[in-house]
């Protein structure tokens, strides 16, 4: 196990691991470039967006 | 802050394509293979994927998340760090949907070349000469340098993206300036952390290998 985690990438890629894994808990609330749009009215709150934007 | 399609004017999509592929023929030609191929350029591409995938609470309303591209450029040098964020940057807009395809010029200009690269500019001014030469170990300069150049990263990448949504007609300059200023001012704030905490790991990380001569310094493998 020791071994597994020895260098550098492998490091980051457990790190990436862990992190998808925090996703799965992310924050629904909108990000910052869509509460902007929201905001001046280019995109409309709560419709349906096909295309996850953020 | 990945912009999607619809919302920016057929110049503005074609000017910022052009742009970014000048830059990014200019960048691939320039960088040596070697670099490309180091296990650690694969590795960050998959931890900024995984990383854009948090998104958490700055405000009561908004969210944001991490752009991860000057840790790539601690990491690995900035010609690395353009085409590893590139790499992202297509694999999110065609596989996820994060991301406009039509808009992928604006989104490799903004969060892969020019937001990350004056973050790093930025990195690279305050942490003086003796760090770049690697005559002294990761110190608090570092970590103030490493901050200000994620947030700046961050700042950069959102003003791109208000001229170029302002360039498309969809909505006043000053306006839409304030209001992703005050947003990714507060999202910096994270991406800075961000940089701090993972840049300082994996650079003492190399050093600690170097002392030991385990590892060359500069060698990821």
């Amino acid at each position: 196990m020791r071994r597994l985690f020895s260098s550098s990438p492998r490091k980051l890629l457990l790190i990436a691991l862990l992190l998808l894994l925090v996703a799965r808990f992310s924050s629904q609330l909108p990000d910052g470039l869509e509460f902007v749009m929201k905001k001046l009215g280019l995109k409309q709150e709560n419709v349906a967006d096909p295309q996850h934007n953020d | 802050m990945h912009v999607s399609d619809g919302f920016l004017e057929a110049p503005v999509i074609a000017a910022t394509a052009v742009i970014s592929i000048g830059i990014l023929s200019v960048v691939a030609k320039k960088t040596p293979a070697t670099e490309l191929s180091s296990p650690m350029a694969g590795a960050s591409a998959a931890f900024v994927i995984a990383a854009q995938m948090v998104n958490f609470p700055v405000a009561s309303a908004v969210s944001g998340h991490i752009i991860g591209g000057v840790l790539v450029a601690i990491l690995l040098g900035w010609r690395v760090s353009v085409l590893v964020m590139t790499a992202v940057l297509v694999i999110q807009a065609m596989l996820f949907q994060d991301g406009g395809v039509a808009a992928l010029g604006a989104n490799i200009l903004n969060l892969g070349i020019v937001g990350p690269g004056l973050g790093y500019l930025v990195f690279l001014g305050i942490q003086g000469r003796a760090a770049r030469a690697g005559e002294r170990s990761w110190t608090c300069r570092d970590s103030i340098a490493a901050f200000l150049g994620g947030w700046t990263a961050s700042i950069v990448a959102a003003l791109l993206v208000a001229v170029e949504l302002w360039l498309s007609g969809q909505a006043e300059l000053k306006s839409i300036m304030l209001l992703m200023l005050s947003v990714h001012a507060l999202i910096g704030l994270a991406e800075g952390g961000a940089t701090v905490l993972i840049a300082r790991f994996f650079t003492r990380y190399q050093q600690q290998c170097a002392d030991c001569s385990q590892v060359p310094r500069g060698n990821y493998y």
